[in-house]
């Protein structure tokens, strides 16, 4: 009887751990969240300047000395236009504590200034074209994805990298020690 | 009681997957990548071949979980060269709405798409194509535009190299996995697939029968012996599926819907009533003393005779719950039945089955431990399952008798059971736990057959809501009447309807009296709120194949059915949706899924509960 109970519990949590792994399974995987790869770096960054959502060309330099979200999106990327309203709540909410968040599109001035007409966020958004995949690129998304998020000190070196969808939570965990 | 427990644990756990049975396949390959993502070149992969000097042949593999935007996929030729693209044939997309640019077609599957080049003299000899495409991952991110530059050497004639091959759409997952198939990873595949489906209450009628087997050995079995019995079980039922997956690959030809009928219901309800009757201790299970004799002489001269006659068991038992497993098997004949590849599919259908197969062998290799040895406690054991063979019973000729006639079956197997629990019988004081808890259980199961004889008496059909009648009228109820479908006899029938609905969709409905999934959706989904509002405008058509005439067979073989339930849209044009087609039960909640990705271009009717 002993045995049969303990052959009994196997196969209980065999089964039990089977349906929670297919249950982690289904749900979104987290994003992916990497240091700084070697070489990259953030002067590309503040040497940059990008049309704003009104066509102004805007340098890049003028956020120097905050703590900085770069933010790289497309109007076309669904997960990136599913996190802007988070990424607008934490610069509203952080924004006198020394936060800026930057959204640079990889869209051209024209598709990312309509996007802006209809979705409105309380931060700069930038038209970065190809421009913006290259800065992306240097800032260490070797791998052309979107969104993608870099987190700055504010003596402007790289503190974190996130490919994919991010939530409030885990940058709030990254940020809020720098502020 | 440890047998019971586990039996529930399989109930209880199954939910948990039956969700995830329609992409079940593909996430158990890209879920192999963890929380990691692909590289844009393992997400997205192009090759592109040269059929003759004007025309090139591109596929762009997607890999699963990851989808292409139809309208950012572009070739050119790099500027300089006098040739030009002069068309690029991409295959239907999949509608997705997307809140900012509307309608926008996806491909989450793999493509193929033919480049029409224009020459202005004779072709050159290479070319040098720039390819460009984006698209995103469903884990929440999103590539780049991904730009590829190919050189092609181009024939310097104009023959044609090859005839392209038929670009049919393969509408399922299944058949999708195996086409891109390498034979190890399909039977791992299908393996895990079936592994899925153990865990779903499909295989639930098939364990009592097996331990039916093994119990009536009599004397308690050692545990290698009734291994091997369940062992052999398992492989006859895989024979059975792998059989009837190759013949109808060969013939075309659904066994399954041969199977449906109501004599091959009724014989299987039979064998269930036997079993029961048998496990109640009316008799024990024995062949004329004279056949058996005979076959004793037999089995004695083969090895292993007992064992053929578990396997031919098994056989019959897979055939008998084979409607639990339509929709896998649907996509696997499909595949067969198209290429005739009859290895492949029937590797994949044994896999398939032997994962199905899994508990099996562990309630077979637990057996000898597992079941209690003698007394009282055993037949116990044995009247469960008798109870719930006669369930089974009274379940598996559903489709072919009315509906209250089956809620009377249900309610005289509860009340009976529940006289035998003791139900009505006073508790002499001071009696066990035991016996008050299965005083309980009694009165709940008296109680409930009590409540399922009075609907069948009113003429209710429904065993989970047996009073729904009776209560007062027209309260705003779930369940609405009926859809209105207009049959449909023949194809020219069928092209008729579909001409005259020019300007509104289509929805066509293939149904039998036989199929248990009919049912299901005429009265759940079809009768749900939200379905009938969204197909308010909807043409709706049925072709009833019960008879399964000629008319019948030229319906299913149009759109590569092989039975209902089988469920296909038609846009305002009448163009066949054919990769929104829905094989195999949906409930409701899945149906208003699937009716939304077919209106995707239907504003404002998308409910934020809903994945447009």
């Amino acid at each position: 009887m002993q045995r049969n109970r303990r052959l009994l519990i196997i196969i209980a949590g065999v089964i039990l751990l089977f349906s929670i792994l297919l249950d982690q399974v289904r749900q979104h995987a987290k994003p992916e969240q990497v240091s700084p790869a070697a070489g990259a770096s953030a002067s590309p960054l503040f040497a940059a300047s990008f049309p704003d959502i009104h066509g102004k060309t805007q340098p890049l330099e003028q956020w120097r000395n905050q703590v900085i979200i770069v933010n790289f999106w497309a109007s076309w990327c669904p997960p990136c236009r599913e996190e802007m309203p988070e990424l607008s709540a934490l610069h509203a909410k952080y924004q006198s504590r020394g936060l800026t968040v930057l959204g640079i599109s990889t869209d051209d001035a024209a598709t990312m200034q309509q996007f802006a007409s209809t979705s409105p966020v309380s931060y700069p958004l930038l038209a970065g074209d190809m421009e913006g995949t290259r800065l992306a690129e240097m800032l260490g998304n070797n791998r052309s994805v979107l969104p993608f998020t870099v987190i700055l000190r504010r003596d402007g070196s790289l503190v974190t990298t996130y490919f994919g969808r991010i939530n409030t939570e885990m940058l709030e965990q990254a940020f809020l020690p720098l502020l | 009681m440890l047998r019971i427990l586990l039996i529930t644990l399989f109930l209880l756990t199954s939910p948990a997957i039956a969700g995830t049975s329609s992409n079940s396949l593909s996430s158990l390959f890209d879920d192999g990548n963890d929380a990691k993502f692909l590289q844009p070149d393992q997400a997205f992969k192009l090759s592109v071949s040269v059929q003759d000097a004007s025309t090139l042949q591109a596929s762009l593999e997607v890999a699963p979980g990851h989808y292409l935007y139809r309208d950012k996929i572009s070739f050119k030729l790099k500027e300089g060269s006098p040739s030009t693209v002069a068309a690029v044939d991409l295959p239907r997309g999949e509608a997705k709405h997307d809140a900012n640019f509307g309608d926008t077609e996806v491909y989450h599957r793999s493509i193929e798409a033919v480049i029409h080049l224009q020459h202005p003299g004779t072709p050159p000899g290479n070319i040098t194509l720039l390819a460009s495409y984006q698209g995103c991952s469903e884990k929440g991110l999103c590539y780049a535009p991904i730009r590829k530059t190919l050189q092609l050497d181009l024939p310097s004639g104009t023959t044609k190299l090859e005839d392209s091959k038929g670009t049919g759409t393969v509408t399922d997952d299944i058949s999708n996995l195996l086409q891109g198939g390498q034979l190890w990873l399909v039977a791992v595949g299908f393996f895990g697939f079936g592994l899925l489906l153990s865990l779903t209450p499909c295989v639930f009628p098939m364990i009592p029968i097996l331990s039916g087997i093994i119990v009536g050995q009599g004397s308690h079995p050692g545990r290698l012996h009734s291994f091997n019995l369940s062992l052999a079980y398992t492989l006859g039922m895989a024979m059975a599926y792998t059989l009837a997956g190759v013949a109808a690959g060969l013939s075309g030809h659904l066994i399954s819907n041969a199977l449906q009928n109501p004599w091959a219901l009724g014989g299987g309800a039979l064998v269930f009533v036997l079993l029961a009757l048998s496990m109640f201790g009316f008799y024990e299970l024995q062949l004329p003393s004279s056949l058996e004799s005979g076959l004793v002489n037999v089995t004695n001269r083969i090895k292993g005779g007992r064992f053929a006659g578990v396997f031919v068991m098994g056989a019959l038992s897979a055939l008998i719950v084979s409607p639990c497993v339509a929709a896998p098997l649907a996509g696997a004949l499909l595949y067969i039945g198209q290429t005739h590849d009859v290895v492949l599919g029937g590797v994949a259908l044994f896999a398939l089955s032997i994962g199905m197969g899994v508990p099996l062998l562990v309630v077979g290799a637990s057996a000898g431990a597992l079941l209690p040895k003698a007394g009282p406690w055993m037949n116990a054991v044995r009247n469960f399952f008798g109870v719930v063979m006669l369930g089974m019973a009274s379940w598996l000729v559903g489709p072919v008798i009315p509906g209250p006639l089956q809620m009377a079956l249900y309610a005289a197997l509860l009340i009976v059971s529940a006289i035998y629990l003791h139900a009505l019988d006073g508790l002499p004081p001071r009696s066990s736990h035991w016996a008050k808890l299965w005083k309980g259980v009694g009165i709940i199961l008296l109680v409930y057959g009590a409540a399922l004889l009075a609907g069948a008496l009113a003429g209710n059909k429904n065993p989970l809501q047996p009073l729904s009648g009776l209560r007062a009228v027209a309260v705003n109820a779930d369940n609405a009447p009926a859809l209105p479908f207009s049959p449909v006899k023949s194809l020219d029938d069928l092209d008729r309807a579909i001409a005259q609905a020019k300007g509104k969709y289509v929805m066509l409905d293939f149904y039998a009296d036989w199929c248990v999934s009919c049912k299901e959706y005429e009265h759940n989904t079809f009768r749900d709120v939200r379905v009938q509002k969204l197909l308010k405008d909807t043409v709706l058509l049925q072709a009833d194949v019960t008879g399964n005439t000629v008319q019948d067979e030229a319906l299913l073989k149009r759109f590569g059915l092989f039975g209902p339930p089988g469920i296909l849209f038609f846009d305002r044009e009448g163009r066949e949706l054919a990769p929104l087609k829905v094989i195999g039960y949906q409930d409701a909640d899945r149906f208003v899924v699937s009716l939304n990705n077919v209106f995707a271009a239907k504003e404002g009717e998308c409910s934020a509960t809903v994945a447009c």
